[in-house]
């Protein structure tokens, strides 16, 4: 074990660790827990990680002791300390099971191995009738599948009546006796053995606690239950069999949706266990042999509520078909539930379902799924979307039957849309400007079904696209005088070129055009071979198209920050404070005008302290607060940003 | 006044010599003039301790286990200077019980602890009786979060049961407040909870700095025995003879194993006498403390014998020892040193008055 030292408890060192005085005798099946938390209960040590300190070991958390404790120091350091031989302690660790005998099996419970998951860690279970016969805490009490005790049949008890609380190992008790509930002296003053819980009911007591005694402290128990069972099962050990008691249980008691891959095992936080009816009901199927799984499987197949004709196994057998594939149920169990499973089928097998669903012309989804490689999940949001209807079999089965034909159309559509990014890439303008093209009626959406299918969202129809390509390398009339587009646009007089701007006056005019002879040419090549035949024309008609375009025009915050004269950081802590407003779905760009409107309306701190020579900003923050002029950001900001008008005359000047 | 002896031994003396001659000397028992009234009473004490814990126990079984109300015990103060034979006579008292070959191995009838003057609180007196059993858990009472009182007393309880222990004697119990007068009341409340809960008889041995404690609270009054003086010997008749006769003893047994070569002459005449009481001032653990510092000084000197001038020395070596420990006021420290301004006159007067009863009485 690697202790986590806790710095306000001081450790014994294991060789000067003195034994207890008072010391107790273990009794056979009590855990090691129960035996320390006993042990010390006659001490005036009142928690149990201060007394562990004692004995050489140093955790904050004694629940982690039975499976944690590994070193052999330490081990004959605690049987000193509680007087005992050290095989008393070792028999009652959880050896880590390295070999994992079973499947998921990681620990070894009195020499069977287990599943570590089943051990409840940190809450103390009791049974009030056994601890009234014996002051010991039973180890089987720490299984959490188990909700009761195998000897007196009564219900554990996990939380005191009377505080409340759970039962826990932190603070030292006797067994019986409730940790937290404690007087003024730390006395503990509730006797748990005054509250009796109910008693299972359950007549088959032989079946019911097969599981129990397949892992006993006593060997005997163990292995007479062991012969017990019925001789197809007896090639199975002990920890499968156990294991299948239980997993079959658990496959039973699951209520929830069905899956196919595993079997559910309990939550850490789920006490409740397994319902004893049903453990005793699987253990007697063990316990037989011959037809009892048949019918087992029979009658978990009638108590299905969802049951129709021609449905899968799943619907059928609930989770009891998933243990043929679950890998934590040993193999073996596994093929006898599948060939359980296969009987069943064979009994009540419709030989007419397949011949009347290919009949109808459709096929199953996953059967259309793998006919045109797509994915299940796909086709699942094909059909929920709308764009494939489905019918249920002719027989009331769940299984959904689809058209082909549907199919084919709806991956056609798919495969008909360009994304954004792909044709701003080719085109060569920002992405955000294809709403200008898409407003101008050059590109269009797809619908809407078909919009939900694709990853990204945003995407054009494909013809569209291609219509606009084909517009912008239209060939002109021979021998028509024209001069190159990319000579033009100089005529236009900005220093930035809009070119969505060109591509819309392009797409639109009829004097624009690429030279006849050449032919082949790409999208992306449009703006290098694209040729002009009416220079005048096309600067009017940028110009025209360039306004339009305005509400789309969009700077960065960098470009921001050059226009109002500031750094960029004060741009960013304006945007968060929702001084500068950002464009919804554009990042963190910001509208052009919005931006240059606020530069008009507004003056910064940091520019009138430059312009009036004040060195810091503070003094002419006093001095403006003097004449009731106040920052737009109240309190301390660094960003000093005030209203022009609200400026003094002689300062709004700047 | 002085009788001087002669150096038979002119040679130094080896380190192995001197250890086995200081052995000899530290094997030398005397019984206490008081040991038997102190052996009685713990007898007693022990008995009535037994009984009572037997009905409480008897009780206790009867109520399921469950806390009951026990019969109280009882406290018995030892009272007397530093030196004064406390430690001692009760050492002997446990040697003695322990040497009962009937006894069997794992019980501690009678428990001895030794206070540490870091003692400040009932915790801590719990974790050292817990430790004086060897328990480990004294560590947790002593650092222990939820500390409780009863708590603790109930573990000390059932061990003491365990261990059949019925007298626990708290030596050096001055040390208790020894960081103040202040924590006698808290004390006397943890004794009064010990001999309350029906654990075990106290025995409580030290100085009589001890006895605030025991008068500051009424209830602990009430449980206590008379206390047992274990004081100076006064100049009266009585006292004296036990004085004069426990000296003549000491040197003769000196004699007798072979410590010195030669008497001393302690008790040789009334001046002698009177010397010796002034040095020791009637405590007879100071007489063989000083002897014993006065027989190393002999010895380092290459003396098998000791001279009145090296028991003169030692005296003034005892008084420089005895000054370091009472502290710097010097409260505690003989004015008059008896060896060069001679005993005093009071004194020579009763022990003169006692040599003449003496001689009359064998007349």
């Amino acid at each position: 074990m690697t202790p986590i030292l806790n710095p306000n408890i001081l450790v014994t060192p294991p060789d000067r660790v003195r034994p207890l005085i008072l010391s107790e005798t273990p009794i056979p099946g009590e855990s090691l827990l129960g035996f320390i938390s006993r042990s010390l209960a006659n001490t005036a040590i009142t928690r149990l990680t201060p007394g562990l300190a004692l004995a050489g070991i140093g955790t904050f958390r004694p629940e982690c002791l039975p499976r944690g404790l590994s070193d052999a120091g330490q081990i004959t350091s605690l049987a000193k300390f509680l007087n005992v031989d050290p095989t008393e302690i070792r028999s009652r660790l959880y050896v880590s099971n390295t070999q994992m005998l079973s499947p998921g099996a990681d620990i070894t419970f009195n020499a069977v191995a287990i599943r570590g998951t089943y051990r409840e860690i940190r809450t103390r279970r009791i049974s009030p009738r056994a601890l009234v016969r014996s002051s010991a805490h039973q180890t089987i009490w720490e299984l959490r599948p188990f909700n009761f005790d195998p000897n007196t049949l009564e219900y554990l008890l996990d939380t005191c009546p009377v505080c409340g609380t759970r039962l826990g190992w932190l603070r030292v008790s006797k067994p019986h006796m409730c940790d937290r509930c404690v007087d003024e002296d730390f006395r503990h003053t509730t006797d748990l053995r005054d509250f009796l819980q109910p008693l299972v009911e359950v007549d088959d007591v032989e079946a019911l606690t097969l599981a129990h005694r397949l892992i006993s402290h006593d060997p005997e128990i163990r292995s007479s239950a062991h012969a017990s069972v019925a001789s197809e099962w007896r090639d199975h050990s002990p920890s499968e069999l156990f294991e299948s008691v239980l997993g079959i249980s658990f496959a039973m008691s699951d209520a929830g949706p069905v899956t196919q891959q595993r079997v559910k095992r309990p939550k850490t936080t789920d006490l409740s266990g397994i319902d004893a009816s049903t453990l005793a009901r699987v253990s007697r199927v063990i316990l037989e042999g011959g037809g009892a799984l048949d019918g087992l499987i029979e009658e978990v197949r009638a108590e299905r509520r969802q049951r129709f004709e021609n449905c899968s196994e799943i619907h059928e057998f609930g989770q009891i078909s998933a243990l043929q594939r679950c890998r934590s149920i040993p193999f073996k169990t596994g093929l006898m539930f599948a060939s359980a499973v296969s009987r069943s089928l064979a009994r009540t097998r419709n030989r007419n379902a397949t011949r009347l669903r290919e009949a109808a012309g459709r096929i199953r989804v996953a059967d259309a799924a793998a006919q045109f490689g797509i994915s299940r999940r796909l086709l699942e949001k094909m059909l929920s979307s709308g764009l494939v209807d489905y019918k249920l079999g002719e027989h009331r089965g769940l299984t959904r039957l689809v058209e082909p034909a549907q199919v084919a159309g709806a991956i056609a559509q798919l495969k008909s849309c360009v994304p954004d990014e792909t044709i701003a890439g080719t085109i060569g303008i920002p992405e955000r400007h294809l709403g200008f093209l898409e407003a101008g009626g050059l590109l269009h959406r797809p619908n809407e079904a078909i919009r939900t299918l694709l990853p990204r969202g945003t995407s054009f129809t494909r013809a569209s696209f291609e219509g606009l390509g084909a517009l912008l390398l239209r060939p002109l009339a021979p021998n028509q005088n024209s001069t190159p587009l990319l000579e033009v646009v100089g005529e236009v007089g900005t220093d930035q070129i809009d070119w969505v701007a060109v591509v819309a006056v392009v797409a639109r005019g009829d004097r624009y055009g690429v030279h006849p002879a050449d032919t082949g040419l790409r999208i992306e090549d449009w703006r290098d071979n694209l040729r002009v035949v009416d220079v005048d024309r096309f600067v009017v008609d940028f110009a025209a198209a360039a306004a339009e375009l305005s509400p789309f025009r969009t700077i960065s915050p960098a470009e921001a920050a050059a226009i109002l004269g500031v750094p960029v950081p004060f741009v960013y802590r304006a945007i968060d404070r929702d001084i500068l407003e950002k464009l919804p779905g554009e990042g963190s760009r910001l509208d052009l005008e919005s931006v240059v409107r606020f530069a008009a309306e507004n003056t910064f701190g940091r520019r009138l302290a430059s312009h009036f020579g004040v060195k810091n900003t503070n003094v002419l923050r006093q001095e403006l607060a003097k004449s009731n002029v106040h920052p737009i950001v109240p309190g301390k900001s660094r960003d000093l940003i005030y209203r022009m008008a609200e400026l003094p005359a002689r300062l709004s000047d700047p | 006044m002085l009788h001087t002896v002669e150096n038979t031994s002119a040679s130094s003396l080896s380190a192995a010599a001197i250890q086995a001659r200081l052995d000899k000397f530290d094997d030398i028992f005397i019984t206490h003039p008081r040991l038997l009234a102190l052996r009685g009473e713990m007898d007693t004490l022990m008995s009535q301790t037994q009984s009572r814990v037997a009905k409480n126990e008897k009780r206790r079984i009867a109520a399921g286990n469950r806390p009951i109300k026990p019969d109280e015990l009882w406290l018995l103060p030892v009272i007397g200077p530093s030196g004064s034979g406390k430690s001692f006579s009760t050492s002997s008292i446990v040697d003695s019980l322990y040497a009962d070959p009937d006894l069997p191995p794992d019980e501690i009838p009678v428990l001895v602890v030794t206070l540490r003057s870091s003692s400040r609180s009932p915790r801590h007196v719990q974790a050292q009786i817990l430790e004086a059993f060897d328990s480990p858990e004294a560590a947790a009472v002593l650092r222990g979060r939820d500390y409780s009182e009863a708590y603790a007393n109930d573990s000390i309880r059932k061990i003491a049961r365990l261990k059949k222990t019925h007298l626990v004697i708290l030596d050096e119990a001055h040390n208790l407040l020894a960081n103040g007068i202040s924590l006698a009341p808290k004390m006397a409340k943890a004794f009064k909870s010990l001999v309350n809960d029906g654990i075990f008889s106290l025995v409580l041995c030290g100085t009589e700095e001890v006895m605030p404690l025991l008068n500051c609270d009424g209830e602990l009054q009430s449980r206590q025995k008379e206390v047992l003086d274990f004081g100076r010997f006064r100049l009266n008749a009585e006292d004296l003879s036990y004085f004069l006769n426990f000296v003549a003893l000491l040197e003769s047994e000196m004699m007798t194993k072979g410590v010195v070569d030669a008497p001393i002459g302690l008790t040789m005449d009334a001046d002698a006498c009177a010397t010796v009481y002034d040095m020791s001032e009637g405590v007879i653990g100071i007489v063989a403390r000083i002897m014993r510092l006065a027989l190393e000084r002999a010895m380092k000197a290459g003396s098998t014998t000791v001279t009145w001038e090296d028991v003169g020395n030692a005296y003034r070596s005892w008084q420089v020892i005895k000054k370091s420990l009472a502290g710097t006021d010097g409260k505690s420290v003989n004015k008059r040193d008896p060896f060069l301004k001679g005993p005093d006159t009071r004194t020579i007067d009763a022990v003169n008055r006692k040599l003449k009863t003496d001689h009359q009485a064998k007349a």
